[in-house]
């Protein structure tokens, strides 16, 4: 589109506001009108405050709507409610009147119905999103037949009930990354269950006393190496055999103390002379 | 019946202007170190060794005699181990201890200060001081020893080479015992 095009347009855009501001307004209804001079001295104004895109100047709308083409305006035709067409009471249109045009009304942001209602605010704010609050944009999003673009962004936020914040990759590269990530996790961690299947626990036999229990048959290969290496021949039961307690052993050797010590008290030299010719005649009765 | 304790005053008396030393007054003595005795005894025949000792053993059974007199005979084993480990002691031979196992006579003697053949060299004072005193011919047989200690197993001259080969056979203290009393009429 050329630059006369975009100029014409927003010409023409003007034009459509300028008539648009001479329509009436709809009456003011939601809640009984304070005085603005009491909520100033009630509750000043927080030094930010930044005033609402809907109350800018007419001539920053033009600087911000340059971009604006004539099939992205949409023309939302308000339909007649009797309500709004019928006068309404003196008193209502006096406080309205008031309130819309006192400069403290600026803090005092539209209610949702009445954001609706103004159908001619609406037309140029989906073109300037950016600018606008995010209870403006809600409720634009809220009208029938809205920009395909207020719907989607509306879609892609996370529901209020979802604790999972939706990760959105920013570029191309992140999205690969994402899925080439979700593929590898993808990968069964399962190990597969083997092909031989269950196998049968065999009787446990009690091998009897000095054998070895007999095992299991070896493969070929396993008996050719034990073929090759030296015989050694176990026989346990001469192994067993060969062992004897040592309990048996030390008990001859008690029984031999016993008996010696018993001799010792037996016998009872009255002189060492005596012990002298005894211990002499040991060992010689064999 | 108490034993008499072995009395040691008088034993050695030293005579400091001759020079001299003796036993009880009368027989003669020289005080040597064993460090010498150990020079000598390491390259002394055997019969040598055995003569030293037989030598002491005759000094020490002539030690009791003048002490007990006749009533040698009648000593237990109690009086001859007190006097005769007096007469040792007084030799600087060692510790003399005799035990009683049934009707073997085993005698301990420990401390002995020399190092060269000490075991022959005690064995033979034994030996010979049983045969001064009890004119009994013995024979100790060592069933146990290390550097400064022996135990000695008195028996018949002719049962000891037996006994020696029990002992190289390694059989045990009991066992030896139960050999000697083998086929002994109680």
């Amino acid at each position: 589109m050329s630059a006369q095009q975009k100029v014409a347009a927003l010409e023409g855009l003007l034009a459509r506001i300028q008539a648009n501001r001479a329509l009436p307004r709809l009456p003011y209804v939601a809640s009984p009108v304070v005085p603005a001079e009491a909520i100033l001295e009630e509750a000043p104004a927080p030094a930010a405050y930044v005033p609402s895109a809907v109350e800018a100047a007419p001539e920053e709308i033009e600087a911000d709507d340059v971009e604006l083409f004539d099939d992205e305006i949409v023309e939302v035709t308000v339909d007649s409610d009797p309500s709004a067409d019928a006068a309404p009471p003196a008193t209502e249109t006096t406080d309205f009147e008031l309130s819309f045009s006192d400069p403290a009304d600026a803090i005092s942001e539209p209610s949702p119905s009445e954001a609706e209602a103004n159908s001619t605010e609406t037309d140029f704010s989906d073109v300037s999103t950016a600018l606008e609050p995010a209870a403006a944009s809600d409720a634009q999003a809220a009208v029938a037949g809205a920009p395909a673009d207020a719907q989607d962004t509306i879609e892609e936020e996370a529901p209020a009930s979802s604790k999972r914040a939706k990760v959105t990759p920013t570029s191309m590269s992140e999205a690969l990354a994402e899925a080439a990530s979700q593929a590898e996790r993808e990968v069964p961690l399962k190990t597969p269950p083997p092909e031989s299947g269950p196998q049968a626990a065999s009787p446990v036999q009690i091998p009897a006393a000095g054998r070895l229990p007999t095992l299991p048959p070896e493969p070929a290969e396993e008996q050719a190496e034990v073929a090759q290496a030296p015989a050694e021949p176990v026989n346990t039961a001469a192994a067993f055999a060969a062992l004897e307690p040592e309990v048996a052993t030390r008990a001859a050797a008690d029984a031999n103390v016993l008996r010696i010590v018993g001799a010792a008290t037996a016998f009872k030299p009255k002189s060492f002379l005596e012990l002298l010719d005894a211990t002499l005649g040991l060992s010689r009765g064999e | 019946m108490t034993q008499p304790s072995f009395d040691a005053a008088g034993a050695l008396e030293f005579d400091l202007a001759r020079g001299s030393l003796t036993f009880d007054g009368k027989v003669a003595a020289l005080a040597v170190p064993t460090s010498a005795l150990d020079a000598l005894f390491k390259r002394a025949p055997a019969d040598i060794v055995e003569g030293f000792g037989k030598r002491l053993g005759s000094q020490a059974a002539e030690c009791v005699r003048e002490r007990v007199g006749e009533h040698k005979l009648s000593l237990s084993l109690d009086g001859v181990t007190e006097h005769l480990g007096g007469a040792f002691a007084l030799l600087g031979l060692g510790n003399l201890q005799m035990e009683r196992w049934g009707k073997a006579l085993v005698v301990n003697i420990s401390g002995i200060p020399l190092k060269s053949a000490h075991v022959a060299i005690v064995r033979s004072a034994l030996e010979s001081a049983l045969l001064h005193l009890f004119e009994r011919t013995v024979k100790g047989v060592a069933v146990s020893q290390d550097e400064s200690s022996v135990k000695l197993l008195v028996v018949a001259p002719d049962v000891a080479p037996k006994v020696e080969a029990w002992v190289q056979q390694g059989f045990s203290w009991g066992e030896l015992l139960d050999k000697l009393h083998r086929g002994v009429s109680a």
